[in-house]
């Protein structure tokens, strides 16, 4: 069964980039364009990983990692921020909010597989 | 054709999202624009602000993962000011508004200029204005991303100490300690032991934090970078410590548990000579003293054993033995086993618990000595198989060709002298498995399969044997050809080549002078054919067979006896021969009753547990006689393949120890002896071999069929 990947950003071209390379990849691919519409979805479906930016309108990152982590089927899942160096301190924000990792933008698709396959066998 | 396809898709994806970054740009310059607009009208709208700090932040972002360089650059100086805005560090002003506004309409140009590929001047004069606005110097460029790429490793094997702690709620951040160990595990061999001191009560356990710890004994040539790499996302917060061990500390001879321990400064010196003063185990001694806890002490012992492994390896002493003494050795040592084998019958038949003893005693010795003799002369092939990595590399790169060795089963273990016999054939058939098995990566991509060819060489134990099988997934032999040549060389003629089966045009190929490569490539050599390979083989007692698919690739596969292995064996007698079933094979006994028998309508099966198991007769297979019908037959269900078969018997004596004497020329043909024994009493017993035996009973079965379904036809039509 493949494990299935959601990829939250507000960016429709870093949705079909990062999308892309996951599918073909051979992960199965959730989209959201921002926090809310990302919990949304996860209340009524499942997926293994969450990649979220974190800026974003209306639930930015660290406001989904945080609703994450009070839902159930959440709590233990690994969530990775997808962090730019302009924002150093985003990172430790990301962590207290209960992010498991990050990669930095930005990255080479390659680079995000070895990130994801760090935390999801 | 997958991977042609992935190609494309590739292509597309990226495609797609450049064209979707098009839009978005301009969308969100659109964006820029009017909020711009609606600052200058709101100045302390701190939504506003967000907003547009948001809109600049994804061009940039989206920008630099498209490949969009220029713009993501010059987009970063947009994006300081405006974060300094937010921060509250520099006002909103008229001269702010206009100098963003020059930016996003900069922006525009390099879009569009990047769409129809133009140039556009470098805007020194709108950078320096922003700048200006900031005060002071914002970091230049988009800081190059953290470079993940692999670090050469640097080739030798290193051992590291690695202490990983996790904190408490490391489960919380949805990492699971398991994923890092396994991670590391990437790299090299890893022991890894538990540090459990922090395990509370299961009453005091929260089910949700994590409390054990781990010491990991890393073996690896990965370089201390990437090692410490695996802990990226969990250093800050867990305890992780990697240190390269001193290799020196093995070398004076120091792998005490004692030195070790302060070496890893988990215990003191003075406290450690202080405690063997006294008269147990270091390791105890410390413990007990409350100098050490256990977890520290198990995992100095694994570095203990590691250091005197390694100790080991460098120090090993070695004698000459002339090969002739160690075979009389060996057999004196067969014999023996033989002789303690009676020695326990008669001690059971006497009965008396002293003897019984001394003879138990005997038997473990023996047992010991036999073990040890045997493997004196045994060593691993993987060692064997490892040096072809060479030859791969350096034959197929000069081929042009991209081929991986795949070694399985390298700690198969075989007579020394069979290993060194064997080696030029296995050269032989690894060459021409990539001069004539394996194609250019272009040829492979054309017919759809992965650029890189495998050629696999493996050795296992099966039945009595040793297999060796040397494997390709290459192009396969080319069936015509080979019948082809064999006519053009006189060997078969045209019209028999008609009711020839496969395996009988491949039998040509070991024919002498047969070889169907056009050119004498010096890859395969001149005047080495596979008839000198099977020649090499035979006097080794073994057998090669080949088995190929066209466009798929080949197998090689050779049989190799263990002329001087002892096995254990269960010892049964049908009609009057007496057999040895290898112990290993066997699942289970049965008694064969007229139930089984009636329940079978005449075919010959019978239900074992869930499994419909066929069986065979042995007294059919090699006597050809007539039951007996006052004995009750024995089943005895043997392992054959993935399931299982039966072999029906007359009597089952027990357990026999035996050494293996090949039957010699004669009857090596014979399928389903793989040996023979001797007996206390003198008598031979037939050593099976098993998978041998049940196949050519199933296909013995499968012709008697269609012969019969032949007959049946024939009178019907």
């Amino acid at each position: 069964m493949p494990k299935t990947i959601m990829t939250v950003d507000d960016s429709a071209s870093i949705r079909l980039l990062v999308g892309g390379a996951l599918r073909q990849a051979g992960y199965s691919v959730l989209e959201a364009k921002d926090g809310v519409d990302a919990a949304d979805q996860l209340s009524k479906k499942t997926c293994d990983m969450v990649l979220t930016d974190l800026n974003m309108p209306n639930l930015d990152g660290i406001g989904l990692i945080k609703k994450l982590r009070t839902m159930p089927a959440y709590r233990f899942i690994p969530i990775i921020m997808l962090t730019t160096e302009s924002q150093p301190g985003m990172k430790q924000k990301g962590k207290d909010a209960g992010a498991t990792g990050w990669i930095v933008k930005p990255f080479k698709p390659a680079q995000l597989l070895a990130v994801i396959s760090r935390v999801l066998r | 054709m997958n991977r042609l396809l992935g190609a494309m898709v590739v292509i597309d994806h990226e495609q797609e999202a450049m064209s979707a970054f098009y839009e978005e740009a301009d969308e969100l310059l659109n964006d820029i624009e009017l909020t711009l607009l609606e600052i200058e009208a709101d100045p302390d709208s701190k939504e506003l602000i967000d907003k547009l700090f948001r809109a600049v932040h994804t061009i940039k972002g989206s920008g630099a993962m498209l490949g969009f360089d220029k713009i993501a650059a010059f987009t970063h100086h947009v994006e300081s000011l405006i974060d300094a805005v937010r921060a509250g560090e520099v006002p909103v002003s008229k001269l702010l508004i206009n100098q963003v506004l020059l930016a996003r309409d900069h922006i525009n140009n390099m879009m569009v200029a990047e769409k129809g590929e133009e140039a556009v001047d470098d805007a020194a004069e709108i950078i320096s204005g922003l700048r200006a606005l900031l005060g002071n110097d914002p970091d230049m460029l988009v800081a190059p991303p953290r470079s993940s790429d692999t670090k050469s490793d640097s080739g030798r094997d290193v051992s590291y100490r690695i202490t990983f702690i996790p904190e408490e709620g490391i489960f919380m951040r949805g990492l699971d300690p398991l994923m890092i160990l396994l991670e590391l595990e990437d790299h090299g061999k890893a022991i890894v032991t538990p540090i459990t001191e922090s395990l509370p009560v299961l009453e005091n356990m929260a089910p949700e934090k994590c409390y054990i710890g781990y010491n990991i004994l890393l073996e690896t040539n990965a370089d201390i970078d990437i090692i410490k790499d695996v802990f990226i996302f969990v250093e800050e917060d867990s305890i992780v410590e990697v240190e390269l061990i001193d290799s020196s500390l093995g070398d004076t001879g120091a792998t005490r548990l004692g030195d070790i321990l302060v070496d890893r400064g988990e215990v003191k010196e003075e406290e450690v000579n202080q405690v063997l003063a006294q008269d147990q185990k270091t390791g105890e001694k410390l413990i007990n003293a409350g100098l050490a806890t256990e977890s520290q002490v198990a995992a100095a012992l694994q570095e203990q054993k590691l250091l005197r492994e390694r100790k080991k390896v460098r120090e090993s002493a070695t004698i000459r033995v002339a090969a002739d003494k160690l075979d009389f050795l060996i057999n004196v040592v067969g014999e023996l086993v033989t002789a303690q084998a009676r020695l326990t019958d008669t001690a059971v038949s006497i009965g008396s618990m002293q003897l019984n003893a001394t003879v138990e005693e005997i038997e473990r010795l023996v047992t010991e000595l036999r073990d040890n003799v045997l493997g004196i002369r045994m060593i691993p092939i993987g060692n064997t198989f490892n040096k072809f990595n060479r030859l791969v590399r350096d034959l197929s790169m000069g081929m042009g060709k991209d081929i991986e060795l795949v070694v399985k089963g390298g700690e198969t273990e075989l007579d020394k002298t069979m290993i060194e016999k064997i080696h030029d054939p296995l050269v032989h058939l690894v060459r021409n498995s990539i001069d004539h098995g394996i194609e250019t990566p272009e040829e492979r991509r054309v017919s759809g399969k992965d650029a890189t060819g495998t050629v696999v060489l493996q050795a296992a134990h099966v039945g009595g044997s040793v297999m060796i099988t040397i494997s390709d997934d290459g192009r396969g032999i080319d069936y015509e050809k080979v019948a082809r040549k064999a006519v053009a060389k006189g060997l078969v003629r045209e019209a028999d080549l008609e009711g020839m089966s496969r395996e009988d045009i491949l039998t040509f190929i070991f024919l002498p002078g047969f070889s169907t490569a056009e050119i004498v490539s010096d890859v395969s050599g001149r005047g080495v054919g596979m008839d000198v390979v099977r020649t090499e083989i035979s006097k080794l007692r073994g057998r090669i067979e080949i088995d190929s698919v066209p466009g798929k690739g080949t197998k090689i596969s050779i049989r190799l006896p263990l002329t001087m292995a002892i096995i254990d064996g269960l010892l049964v007698r049908a009609q009057d021969t007496k057999y040895i079933i290898p112990i290993n094979r066997i699942r289970q006994c049965v008694e064969l009753t007229s139930d089984i028998i009636s329940m079978a309508h005449g075919r010959h099966i019978l239900q074992v547990q869930e499994e419909i198991v066929p069986y065979v007769r042995l007294r059919e297979i090699f006597n050809g006689c007539a039951r007996n019908d006052k004995e009750i037959e024995q089943i005895i269900i043997v392992e054959y393949e993935e399931s299982a078969a039966g072999l029906v018997i007359d009597q089952i004596y027990g357990d026999h120890q035996t050494v293996i004497k090949s039957l010699g020329k004669c009857y090596e043909h014979v399928h389903g002896i793989a040996g023979a024994t001797v007996l206390g009493d003198g008598s031979v017993a037939l050593i099976l071999d098993v998978p041998q035996l049940v196949k050519s009973a199933i296909d013995d079965e499968v012709e008697a069929l269609e012969h019969h379904r032949g007959r049946q036809e024939a009178a019907g039509s």
